[in-house]
């Protein structure tokens, strides 16, 4: 069964608004009207954005900014940053200063989610709406942020329903094909996408699940970001099935809905300090458990995880998580690439010596 | 029953012939460009070692860098559980496993069974490889198999501040060019070798008993400096380049026997 991508393209009708971090409160941006779209790097070698930005600085965010430079980004009128890292707010400085844009805004995301963080967040998205409305002449009311929940929480539910069918033992749902999915939810218009989603679910829970051919260790694949499904590619040509995936192009910006009761502002702020965390937010506990939940959630056998070249956060999280997973007996790869597929190749033995270790 | 075992590293091809759980005949031979023809390079001279035709191997696994181009194997299996197989097979006692060969590098680390628990290698760099050591032999115009020997004449270290193998050949040119004997430079050399292995293996964890193998095994200045840092005696085969293709004849043994 094949999810079609065809025609999920924004409309002309809409603005875009690009956003870079998946801390973006887009219900806020689909409350003004506009069109978010999450930018992804071209998985290229970066030419000109080097010379702004110090090669030791994120890949990533080296490499937006390269697309930018070079013109790829120009339909971008509007964009969203958000201080998710230092190279993230770096990325904004250089942005600001050589990208023309008619709105541009970062939004400043605390670290934890306690009651002060809370009103100094809900703070943050009041500002960020009323720049919005006077700088776009836009109305953002109550009703249409409560519309937008909706139609957001939608596209979570949805993608709720698919977990759920990839955690069962007999899930013939490859990662390699969900991947890509989850990639396009975050860049299409989600009145369309949902639409899609919903019916994909429908077709693959129809059919009868097959016992695949030989058993296959289930993998948990866990990191920052990651653009390119050809990595999920890999890792199933070498013998895996990835059910899972802890990245912000991944099951933990999907999960977690907004309440739809009460101030809808309060209710954004709350969701979006409360999801499954990334690297960047304080306390390595709380990704821990949430990293442990999926393990035992998705039944997965190792867990692989990527770290991107200069990452910090990520960096520095990682040995703490793994000394948390050997204590639990959890098999883990750390892999480092560079959002290009240069590394494959060597991931390749390392991967596979990792799937031959695994006990399934 | 005779099984086949062909280990397609970046620097050298290796084939080990087994019959049941002797080892029949085994070769090396230098990579080419071409895996394949490698392959069937060391294959056909192990063959003729052992007096036998290729009709007579019922299982063949490819191992190494080249492996998913061997044309004639009917399975691979990676490296690093190949040579904690062999390893396994060779000294039944060892736990960790240190693979120095053309290309790379492996700190692994195996369970009694020979099955691998942990493992780390180098990232994109020719330190502490074969490579490393023969652009260095080059270097100093001295042949490859007397640099382990050469180093041992040495008094004291000449400082490798690099172990990035570009780095340290400029630096051992600027070394030469100021009158450093050639036997300090080298035992400089293998220190920052064994530095570097050293730090891998520690990722891992280090228990005994401890084996090297690889082509690299064979270098005595080397085996030297890494024993000292480790504090283990390392355990060495007789012919450490052969522990991969070794590991994959006896996983083709398991393998044909299971059907």
């Amino acid at each position: 069964m094949e999810f079609s991508f065809e025609g999920l393209k924004p409309p002309s009708s809409k603005p875009l608004i690009g956003m870079l971090c998946s801390y973006t409160p887009e219900e806020i941006l689909y409350a003004a009207g506009l069109q978010p779209v999450r930018i992804y790097g071209s998985g290229k070698v970066i030419k000109r954005g080097d010379a702004y930005l110090y090669s030791t600085l994120c890949p990533y965010v080296r490499s937006i900014f390269d697309l930018a430079f070079e013109g790829h980004l120009d339909d971008f009128k509007n964009m969203v940053f958000v201080n998710s890292c230092d190279a993230m707010r770096r990325l904004y400085d250089v942005w600001r200063h050589y990208i023309k844009n008619d709105f541009i805004h970062i939004l400043d995301v605390p670290r934890t989610a306690s009651e002060d963080k809370l009103n100094y967040y809900v703070q943050q998205l009041r500002d960020l709406i009323r720049r919005l409305e006077e700088e776009l002449r836009v109305d953002i009311t109550a009703d249409s942020l409560r519309e937008a929940i909706r139609l957001v929480n939608h596209t979570r539910q949805l993608f709720q329903e698919l977990f759920e069918l990839r955690k069962k033992d007999d899930s013939n749902l490859w990662g390699s094909q969900i991947f890509p999915i989850m990639l396009a939810s975050m860049s299409s218009p989600k009145e369309s996408f949902n639409q899609r989603l919903e019916q994909y679910i429908k077709e693959i829970s129809r059919t009868e699940p097959q016992p695949s051919e030989t058993p296959r260790p289930r993998l948990l694949v866990s990191g920052s970001i990651i653009e390119q499904a050809e990595f999920i590619k890999l890792l199933e040509d070498s013998g895996a099935r990835v059910v899972a995936e802890d990245l912000c192009t991944g099951i933990r910006s999907l999960e977690g809905m907004v309440s739809e009761e009460g101030d809808p502002i309060e209710a954004i702020a709350l969701r979006y300090l409360n999801r499954p965390p990334c690297s960047r937010m304080k306390g390595v506990e709380r990704r821990y458990q949430s990293i442990k939940h999926i393990i035992e959630e998705y039944g997965i056998h190792g867990v692989v995880y990527h770290t991107i070249k200069f990452c910090d956060p990520e960096l520095m999280t990682y040995p703490l998580i793994r000394k948390e997973l050997e204590r639990e007996n959890i098999p883990v790869l750390h892999l480092e690439g560079d959002c290009t597929m240069g590394s494959h190749g060597q991931f390749k033995t390392r991967v596979g010596a990792f799937l031959e270790m695994l006990e399934y | 029953m005779i099984v086949a075992g062909v280990d397609i590293g970046s620097l050298s091809g290796e084939t080990v012939i087994l019959s049941d759980d002797k080892i029949l005949s085994y070769s090396i031979v230098r990579t080419g460009a071409d895996s394949a023809l490698t392959a069937k390079k060391a294959t056909d001279e192990a063959l003729k070692n052992a007096d036998i035709s290729f009709e007579d191997i019922d299982y063949t696994i490819a191992t190494g860098y080249g492996r998913v181009i061997v044309p004639f194997a009917n399975e691979n299996i990676t490296e690093i559980s190949c040579h904690a197989k062999g390893a396994n097979y060779l000294f039944p006692t060892v736990r960790t496993i240190l693979d120095m060969g053309g290309q790379d590098c492996k700190a692994i680390r195996c369970n009694e069974k020979g099955k691998v628990t942990n493992f780390a290698m180098n990232d994109k760099c020719a330190a502490g490889t074969g490579r490393f050591c023969e652009v260095m032999a080059d270097v100093l115009g001295i042949a490859l198999e007397d640099i382990g020997k050469t180093s041992l004449e040495a008094k004291k270290d000449a400082m490798i501040s690099s172990a990035c193998a570009v780095f340290a050949k400029s630096e051992a040119v600027s070394l030469l060019r100021s009158g450093v004997p050639k036997s300090e430079i080298l035992s400089g050399v293998h220190e920052a070798i064994a530095s570097r292995v050293f730090a891998l293996l520690q990722r891992v964890g280090i228990e005994g008993d401890f084996v090297i193998s690889g082509g690299i095994a064979k270098n005595i200045g080397v085996i030297k400096k890494v024993a000292e840092k480790v504090g283990l005696k390392p355990l060495i085969s007789e012919e450490p380049q052969i522990v991969g293709a070794l590991g994959a004849a006896l996983f083709a043994k398991e393998r044909y026997k299971k059907g």
